[in-house]
């Protein structure tokens, strides 16, 4: 999908749990709150994806939680980015090659959509200065795909 | 439910005339005693009652009944209509004027020797429409209230609405 | 004198005389063909209306300072002491011709829409009868000049209204309602009777303009008098359904048909006309203005006040836990005759506490407001029962649990449906905001706390309504509805009600000078005007509802500009057009998942709970309750009166 120009400013983000040990989410509330506040770039916690721009995911992605997290990405509306925090979900981290795992986030989003964009932070549980970092980063990475699929 | 002995039967037979003369004479006399329209009608309609009670399920012409009930209200308010002719919404245009069926005139008193003889100053004949719309509502009133005792009757006769 | 100057003087009779004729007449009629009897249906409800408007202009013509007096039977020079205690006058001043406008208006409305509306019933001889007989009542109610004759058109409504509400026999519900109203109505015409029975006794005539000169005539008060009021403003008031005597309200208006609930809103309308004319008229008309008397209406102006909120506030917050459509909206009803006792209670609570600088600031506003609110509840409140009507006729059933979806293809009647719910919300630059605004104003300067409670209530009403359009309209279509648009006679009885609401929204002033004014003076004397040119004018503010229109006009060019600069085809297909459920599917067996109803406001209901509990244990459903609050609110508004 094509991000526009405007897309780098304040980032309404929306929470997803797929199965995470919480670990990571603790985190994720530590950085919006005011010690490391990222809500100082205008990056707001929604209630609904309807409002939002970026998913951030934590957690491996189990049986239950497949069709939901599908259908969740799906009624975001575009343009959207998905933020994976944490190594559950580039790797399937402690959770690796368990029963009720259909695999890291990053391969079954593409499953669901192929183009989507994607920005790793890495860490068990994730250091919020990591967020912010991810963040930044993902800014830079995005001025590049900008105008480009 | 069982029939009523002959002798209700014949009772009610019997008594048809008086009831129905006490009726009519309390509808016609309606400007002078207690009475009217409505009181008459319902005395009547008492009458028809009892019919009911004595001789059972038997059939009611329920047509018939409706337009005297409809032609009674309609002649009453067309009489009210008719007022207007001479002026005012329910004026009694014939009372008192010498029209042949219901305006008798009314006649002042008389004085004989010095001694003021009032006469009989309302007649029977003489209060025009008043005589006419307690005779309508009466024979409506009648209809009415046969057509509602016979629909309450009949249901608690055979369990069916409309009798039968 | 010619053919239109006698019509004029003889209209007041011929206006209640013309329906009546066409009663009587319909069972012959029905008997011949089935479209005579509609055609004559209709007839009789247009030549009365014609009339009614004629007549209503001539009233309104001067300003509404001659009132017509009209004598039953006629004579020539009637004054007060020959004969006058047997003869029946009608007596039509501005107040009157207003309520008749109404009536009028209503019924118009109400016998189109009927025409289709109990097409597949058996028994619409009866039904048409009825309605114009009771059409006829309502004329009776307001143009009489003599309060036997007000009961007896008191009873006759009471009939006609109770055989209707039973129309749908295969119900056992519709006995229970009409059997409820009319054990109510009954009771309280006796109660009327028995308070006649002891004005006559007292005074010896029953003309009401020879009891408002005489009761106080020499300056004090009787106990007898104060009782009779008593008895006579809660009689009233139970025929308005104000709150603690509503209770057979509701019942009866969800059993009867559509088009006959919104004729029973001007039924209960008359109610409140009485109402107004004991208070005003027949109490406080002594031109010496005797202190005795003034600190009656005083005390009567504070009772009004006080049933006024009891019933704004009771309707509302009963309504919105409503299921059953036609009981939330009955409650509604409830809640806005409370408004307008609200009005004309502080209109006369100002008026009799001899402030005459008061009175023109702001206790004429409150008149006027709630006088007007009168002629607006009539009209929405009928356009949103005939909607209600619709949406049962195509449903199939009343439940709003059960309904879903219709939006989709009965769009001109989800338009009358908001239209309707933005007026009885009284959102601007609806006529139903402008009839509050007088309100709110006036009675926000006579006591703050009370306007406040006037403005939660309209938020409440504006909640109740969303729930009610979300439930009908909108969400998806239940398979089992039928579809399509109701049938056209049902919109054109509509459209006469809802273009008489758009024309009261934009002209609100036009409609103050020319009808409510009139109305205003009869009752109260003459004042200075509310509405000038285009602007209402309240003691504190203005509103001009053209200027709002323009405003709104230019923000919907301006929406419409910036949404064709957006994007376009960003709405992706599959599961961006579902609702979001947390993640859960939309679906469950084929059957998409829905939130009913009632369940929309369970948080504000569940927190609410100690004032619902009592509420639901005080509506039993047995009718002895109901006649024990009614007697038990008699008995204290007489101590009230007797005492204060």
């Amino acid at each position: 999908m094509k991000l526009t120009k405007h897309f780098d400013k304040s980032l309404w983000v929306f929470h997803v749990n797929a199965a995470s040990c919480n670990g990571c989410d603790i985190e994720i509330v530590a950085a919006l709150t005011p010690r490391y506040d990222v809500e100082r770039f205008g990056i707001k916690l929604v209630g609904t994806p309807r409002h939002a721009d970026v998913l951030l995911v934590t957690g491996p992605v189990n049986t239950q939680m497949a069709d939901r997290v599908r259908r969740i990405y799906e009624q975001t509306p575009g343009p959207k980015a998905v933020l994976i925090c944490g190594n559950c979900g580039s790797t399937s981290g402690v959770y690796y090659d368990s029963y009720c795992i259909q695999g890291p986030f990053d391969e079954f989003i593409k499953k669901v959509d192929p183009n989507a964009i994607i920005v790793y932070v890495p860490g068990c549980p994730v250091r919020p200065e990591a967020i912010i970092m991810g963040v930044v980063e993902a800014w830079k990475a995005l001025e590049k795909l900008r105008g480009e699929a | 439910m069982e029939e009523m002995s002959p002798i209700v039967k014949t009772i009610t037979k019997i008594a048809f005339a008086p009831i129905f003369l006490f009726g009519s004479y309390i509808i016609l006399h309606g400007h002078l005693t207690p009475g009217g329209g409505f009181q008459g009608g319902a005395i009547i309609g008492t009458l028809m009652a009892l019919y009911l009670i004595a001789f059972g399920a038997v059939k009611w012409r329920k047509k018939l009944l409706s337009i005297i009930e409809s032609m009674g209200l309609l002649v009453f308010i067309g009489t009210a209509f008719l007022g207007l002719t001479s002026g005012y919404f329910f004026f009694n245009f014939i009372g008192g004027t010498g029209f042949p069926l219901f305006g008798e005139k009314l006649q002042t008193g008389e004085l004989i020797d010095g001694v003021f003889f009032p006469s009989n100053n309302a007649p029977l004949l003489s209060s025009g429409t008043i005589a006419v719309m307690n005779i309508s509502v009466g024979l409506e009133v009648i209809a009415g209230l046969t057509l509602i005792i016979v629909a309450m009757g009949l249901f608690a006769f055979t369990g069916k609405e409309g009798g039968e | 004198m010619s053919f239109y100057d006698s019509l004029i003087e003889n209209a007041p009779a011929i206006i209640i005389a013309i329906p009546l004729l066409f009663a009587f007449a319909t069972p012959l009629i029905s008997k011949l063909s089935k479209v005579l009897r509609n055609a004559w249906a209709i007839m009789g409800v247009l030549f009365s209306g014609a009339l009614m408007y004629v007549l209503a202009w001539e009233v309104f013509r001067d300003g509404g300072s001659v009132a017509r007096t009209y004598v039953f039977g006629g004579a020539e020079g009637t004054s007060f002491d020959v004969l006058s205690n047997i003869r029946i006058t009608f007596y039509v001043d501005g107040m009157a011709a207003f309520m008749g406008l109404i009536m009028a208006t209503v019924a118009l409305g109400a016998v189109i829409y009927s025409l289709s509306f109990v097409k597949k019933y058996t028994g619409q001889d009866k039904y048409y009868t009825l309605l114009l007989l009771m059409l006829a009542a309502n004329f009776g109610m307001v143009f009489t000049g003599d309060i036997f004759n007000l009961f007896v058109w008191f009873e006759v409504s009471s009939v006609a209204i109770c055989g209707l509400v039973a129309f749908r026999t295969n119900r056992g519900e519709s006995f229970e309602g009409a059997a409820k109203y009319l054990i109510y109505s009954t009771i309280a015409g006796l109660l009327l009777l028995f308070a006649i029975g002891i004005l006559y006794g007292q005074y010896g005539h029953l003309n009401l303009e020879y009891l408002s000169a005489a009761i106080g005539a020499d300056g004090t008060i009787l106990i007898v008098d104060k009782i009779v009021l008593g008895i006579l403003i809660t009689v009233f008031a139970l025929k308005a359904g104000a709150v603690p005597m509503h209770m057979a309200t509701p019942d009866a208006y969800s059993e009867a048909p559509a088009p006959i609930t919104a004729m029973m809103v001007t039924a209960s309308q008359a109610g409140l006309y009485a109402v107004f004319r004991t208070g005003w008229t027949l109490y406080g008309g002594n031109i010496s203005r005797a202190a005795a008397e003034l600190d009656l209406i005083h005390a009567v102006g504070y009772v009004l006040v006080i049933l006024g909120l009891l019933s704004m506030f009771v309707g509302v917050t009963l309504a919105l836990v409503q299921k059953d459509i036609k009981r939330l909206m009955a409650y509604h009803a409830i809640s806005q005759t409370g408004y307008m006792l609200l009005g004309v209670g502080v209109g006369l609570a100002v008026y009799a506490s001899g402030d005459n600088t008061d009175f023109s600031l702001y206790g004429r506003t409150a008149l006027a407001g709630g006088i007007f609110h009168i002629f607006n509840h009539a009209l929405y409140k009928g356009l949103l029962f005939l909607t209600a009507g619709a949406i049962i006729y195509k449903a199939g059933t009343r439940d709003l649990n059960k309904m879903g979806g219709l939006g989709r293809d009965m769009k001109m009647t989800a338009l009358f449906f908001i239209i309707g719910a933005l007026a009885i919300a009284g959102i601007p630059p609806s006529n139903g905001f402008a009839s509050k605004f007088l309100i709110y104003e006036s009675v926000f300067h006579f006591n703050p706390v009370i306007g406040a409670i006037a403005m939660l209530v309209s938020l409440l009403t504006l909640a109740s309504f969303v729930k009610v359009f979300y439930a009908a309209f909108m969400g998806p279509k239940n398979s089992e509805m039928k579809t399509g648009e109701v049938p056209r006679s049902m919109l054109i009885g509509m459209s006469v009600l809802a273009g008489m609401i758009l024309v009261f929204s934009f002209l609100p002033s036009l409609v103050l000078s020319e009808i409510v004014d009139p109305a205003v003076t009869a009752l109260a004397g003459p004042g200075p005007e509310i509405g000038t040119n285009l602007t209402l004018f309240s003691g504190q503010g203005s509103w001009n509802a053209l200027v709002l229109l323009g405003v709104l006009s230019i923000v919907l060019i301006l929406g419409i500009l910036i949404r064709s600069w957006g994007q376009k085809g960003t709405v992706p297909n599959g599961e961006g057009k579902k609702p979001y459920l947390f993640g859960n599917p939309t679906e469950v067996n084929g059957n998409p998942i829905v939130v009913p109803a009632s369940n929309v406001y369970w948080g504000f209901v569940k927190a609410l709970q100690k004032y619902y509990r009592p509420m639901e244990k005080m509506h039993s459903g047995l009718i002895n309750e109901y006649v024990f609050w009614f007697v038990a609110t008699a008995g204290m508004v007489m101590l009230a009166l007797a005492f204060l």
